[in-house]
């Protein structure tokens, strides 16, 4: 795409001559206000950080704030939603500066009243730029008091919230239940209502009538009918139907017998309906309780009354016959839940019955439900969903006297903090459904506490629970966190990973496993099978899935529908992923139930606070003139052994270091990885290092031996490795835009004990080689950190970075130096620039690979192990000083990306 | 024979310096190459250069 940027000032120039129409002047009132109040808090930073992408325009810009923070200002003041994502940066920048400085001339955009159509009416004003803005926001009428309430309402379902308002603790736990946060800098907040979000609002226990109502007396407008309308469609069929484990057997029910009618009207739902004969059911009910089911078939497709009168009649049954239990049923019959005795005697006296003795039903309207086929749930779930009434799974705990009861507690030292107690109290819903679990995703930053929350609810919960863990690693993790933070004691925790395969003793437990255990579908060994057996055999009062976002969405079917666990938790840092598979997590396991503010969580001590800083390296012309030239496995290895950038990253180790700062540098490129690390003689683990060598490292590591303060990690260290105490991370190449990656990355220093010290702060280094594609790599994997709130300082060039007297001291100063790093770069195959390969879900990475400093000795038998395992590696590990094999320089390729220059020659 | 050639000195950061030697070899316009950001080139010919690296910039 071509940038002009004096395109659009030149068109706002013409517009200003052409536009004299003073009378629409009063029309903008609303618009000029709005931007009023955005206006004197957003400009600045509009004009500094309108263009990340664009690396010309901001060299002289140092601070960065996200896109999106921009938006609202210009939406509600004008226009509306420029969707188009990938418009004209440049073109932006002087849209802003324009606007800023002549508000009056807005007004022409509504002379003719175009309103939605605001595209078509500015045409007829030769104006350009309303194209891009379709919506027409000006004509929204303020409220009166408008200025001490915090939102915006727009009619596309966004929802604009100021930060700075004395309300926002209130509106901010609000719009986090009902809809999701799109971007939280530090004073515009974006947030999003999705169908997603209001059925997630809806389960946590909002009715429409609060939703809608709380939106009202927080909005500076009217709320649009359009989101009215939709909240009201999205709510009122939303809840209405509960898919409900019991004994292993799935059952869909609700109190609204047409919902279940409209249900089995789909096919899909029909062929995964399971109708047992009355002999069947007898057998699969005989040794639960008794049998009522040849009584209830016969009461099949009964309207409502008579239902009623018969539950009566019913409940003198069940008096005689206390534990009674309707279980499952043939077709659409009704199932009684356990009873609760307070709810019993208040339903007993509503309806004018003499309950005394009685053991009534706890329901006030009493549920209809049909069995389903176990193996067909998720399409269901799916079907459901299409059909807008997606299921809630709900599971009653206490009432729960099938399974057997866990005896865990948190132990006395533990205290939750108060966001993870929100956490759990949106699990498991306070107030009147108190007692029930629901499933959904929680999701917290690295370092806040994740683990606590999964233990608490279990604690809650007091049932057998399976913890999925992405590693072995982890699967030692969460058993010590188990003994650390509950009472339960070493025989009730078992691991089941490809080394230890025990059983809890008793008939329940916690089992610790991974999700490649429990979904590898190929041949197992005996022991491994019988584990396998007995967690499919069980049936589990809770599943706690870690870090459900790396898992790949046909492991978690697997899993999913092999075992069957009442309630199902999510638990991640990062809901986003480059695919759109965040999506399935809905429907396999269930909505967000609470998503954290990082800032507010920095703010507060309980994650460390992050200085973000990218620096751009200049490329030397030597390395620039081959990079021109390579392609693009080349270009990726060029940019990370660009000499400037090793120098920054030393300089920058030296200096963090000195500053007593622990460091991980992380490379997706193994090649680049390895030479960094044995140039500066730090220790480094990468997919092939072997699991004791990986814990030894990480132990000196962790335990401050003076000559592991710094770590080089590859992409086994996003999220496999657990190093609690670095605080300073340096990215030396960040070959994609994995937004995910990033923010794990971040995950790892936020968790920094330092962070209680006076105006500490973890800081986090992204190294990028100026003009090349990583700049564009890079801005895109900001985003998401800057969606949480975090300002990325940018130090322009390498002169800016390091001081003048610490030049000479680095590695690489010299032409004669650089001029051999290049040499050894162009020896490399083309694929030695491609990132390394790693499972991420992997139990185990099997590898040999001895990370010593490189002794003559040692030198040949690992570049023979890397030869076996890599050997596109292998040939890149000279020791630091030995000169270089004199080597045929490769033939130059030019890359298609510069196509314009070959025309040109 | 003293021979003048009229030359502009032009300033530029490495990496569009690279890509001006690459023009450099299709043209011939560099009369000097005088460090990492400046290059002494033919004052006839700087219409074209600006021209061409305008054009390889835009495109990128």
């Amino acid at each position: 795409m071509k940038r002009n940027p004096h395109f659009a000032r030149q068109l706002w120039a013409k517009r200003q001559r052409a536009d004299k129409d003073p009378g629409a002047a009063a029309a903008a009132a609303a618009a000029a206000a709005a931007r009023r109040a955005l206006e004197s808090h957003t400009r600045d930073e509009e004009l500094d950080g309108a263009a990340p992408e664009g690396q010309e325009a901001l060299r002289e810009h140092a601070v960065v704030l996200p896109r999106h923070a921009l938006r609202p200002a210009m939406d509600l003041a004008v226009f509306g939603d420029d969707d188009g994502g990938d418009d004209p940066l440049d073109t932006d920048t002087a849209w802003y500066g324009a606007a800023a400085t002549q508000p009056i001339s807005l007004s022409g955009m509504n002379a003719d009243g175009g309103g939605g159509g605001g595209g078509g009416s500015a045409k007829s004003h030769e104006d350009a730029i309303a194209d891009l803005f379709p919506q027409d926001y000006s004509r929204l009428e303020l409220k009166p008091n408008a200025a001490s309430r915090p939102i915006w309402v727009c009619h596309d379902g966004r929802i604009i919230l100021e930060a700075f308002s004395p309300l926002v603790n209130q509106a901010q736990d609000f719009l986090i239940t009902i809809a999701e946060p799109v971007t939280r800098p530090s004073r515009i907040h974006e947030y999003k209502l999705t169908a997603y979000s209001l059925y997630a609002a809806v389960s946590v226990g909002m009715t429409t009538d609060v939703i809608l109502d709380v939106l009202e007396r927080f909005s500076k407008v009217k709320v649009p009918d359009r989101v009215v309308n939709f909240i009201k469609e999205c709510t009122l069929s939303y809840g209405k139907v509960k898919l409900v484990l019991n004994r292993n057997r799935y059952f869909i029910e609700s109190s609204y017998p047409e919902i279940l009618r409209i249900l089995l009207n789909s096919p899909e739902i029909l062929a995964a309906r399971i109708i047992r004969t009355e002999e069947e059911e007898a057998a699969l009910l005989e040794q639960a309780k008794k049998d009522k089911a040849s009584a209830d078939a016969s009461k099949q497709q009964q309207t409502q009354p008579q239902h009623q009168q018969q539950q009566q009649q019913q409940k003198a049954v069940k008096s005689e016959d206390a534990d009674a239990e309707f279980g499952a049923v043939i077709t659409l019959d009704r199932e009684d839940d356990d009873d609760d005795a307070d709810a019993v005697a208040a339903a007993a006296a509503s309806r004018g019955i003499n309950g005394t003795s009685q053991v009534l039903d706890d329901e006030s309207d009493f549920t209809q439900s049909f069995e389903i086929n176990p193996q067909k749930v998720e399409e269901v779930k799916r079907k459901c969903t299409e059909l807008d009434y997606p299921l809630m799974e709900e599971y009653d705990f206490r009432h729960d006297d099938i399974n057997e009861t866990l005896d865990i507690d948190l132990s006395p030292k533990t205290t939750i903090r108060d966001y993870q107690e929100k956490c759990l109290s949106k699990m498991f819903g306070g107030g009147a459904s108190g007692g029930r679990a629901r499933s959904g995703i929680i999701v917290l930053p690295t370092g806040a506490g994740k683990t606590l929350v999964g233990i608490t609810a279990a604690c809650t919960v007091k049932k057998s629970t399976l913890v999925l863990c992405t590693n072995a690693l982890s699967v030692e993790q969460w058993s010590n966190e188990f003994r650390k933070w509950s009472t339960l004691q070493d025989h009730q925790i078992a691991k089941f990973t490809a080394e230890s395969k025990q059983q809890f003793a008793g008939n329940s437990g916690v089992v610790i496993s991974t999700y490649t255990m429990i979904s590898h579908t190929g041949r197992r060994a005996y022991d491994t099978q019988k584990m396998l057996e007995f967690v499919n055999g069980h049936e589990w009062g809770l599943m706690i899935l870690d870090e459900v976002h790396v898992v790949p969405a046909n492991i978690f079917r697997r899993v999913l529908t092999t075992v069957a666990a009442h309630t199902k938790l999510g638990l991640t840092a990062t809901l986003v992923r480059e695919d759109d598979k965040i999506e399935d997590l809905n429907f396999l396991i269930g909505p967000k139930l609470y998503e954290a503010n990082w800032m507010d969580l920095a703010t507060r001590g309980h994650i460390a606070k992050v200085e973000a800083t990218e620096i751009w390296c200049p490329m030397t012309g030597d390395f620039y003139q081959e990079y021109l030239k390579s392609n693009s496995g080349k270009r990726r290895l060029l940019c990370v052994m660009n000499p400037s950038k090793f120098m920054a990253c030393e300089y920058l180790i030296r200096w963090r270091e000195k500053q007593g700062d622990k460091i991980i540098v992380f490379s997706d490129n193994v090649f680049a990885l390895m030479y960094y690390a044995m140039e500066l003689k730090k220790p480094f683990i990468y997919g092939e290092t072997p699991h004791e060598e990986r814990s030894k490292l990480l132990n000196m590591f962790r335990n401050n031996h003076p000559q592991f303060r710094t770590i080089f990690l590859s992409k086994v260290g996003d999220t496999s490795l657990d190093l609690p105490e670095a605080t300073c991370l340096i990215q030396i190449s960040s070959q994609f835009g994995s937004r995910r990656q990033e923010a794990q990355r971040m995950g790892r220093i936020l968790r920094a004990k330092r962070r209680n010290e006076a105006g500490f702060r973890s800081r986090f280094y992204t190294l990028v080689s100026k003009d090349t594609d990583e700049v564009v790599f890079s801005a895109r994997r900001r985003k998401f950190l800057v969606d949480q709130g975090y300002e990325f300082k940018i130090v322009p060039s390498f002169e800016a970075l390091v001081p003048e007297e610490e030049r000479s001291a680095l590695r690489f100063n010299t032409p004669a130096d650089q001029a051999r790093m290049l040499k050894l770069v162009k020896e490399q195959r083309d694929e030695v620039g491609l990132e390394e390969t790693v499972r991420t879900s992997a139990d185990d990475i099997e590898g040999a690979w001895m990370n010593q400093p490189p002794t003559a000795a040692k030198r040949g038998a690992a570049a023979r192990r890397a030869a076996a395992a890599a050997a596109a590696v292998a040939a890149g590990l000279p020791a630091p000083q030995q000169p270089t094999r004199a080597a045929a320089v490769p033939p130059r390729r030019t890359h298609k990306l510069f196509k314009a220059w070959q025309r040109g020659k | 024979m003293v021979r003048a050639v009229k030359g502009v000195m032009v300033e530029c950061d490495p990496a569009v310096k690279q890509i001006i030697k690459d023009l450099d070899t299709q043209h011939h316009f560099i009369i000097e190459d005088l460090d990492e950001t400046h290059l002494f080139i033919d004052a006839s010919k700087i219409e074209m250069v600006q021209e061409r690296l305008e054009e390889i910039l835009e495109e990128d």
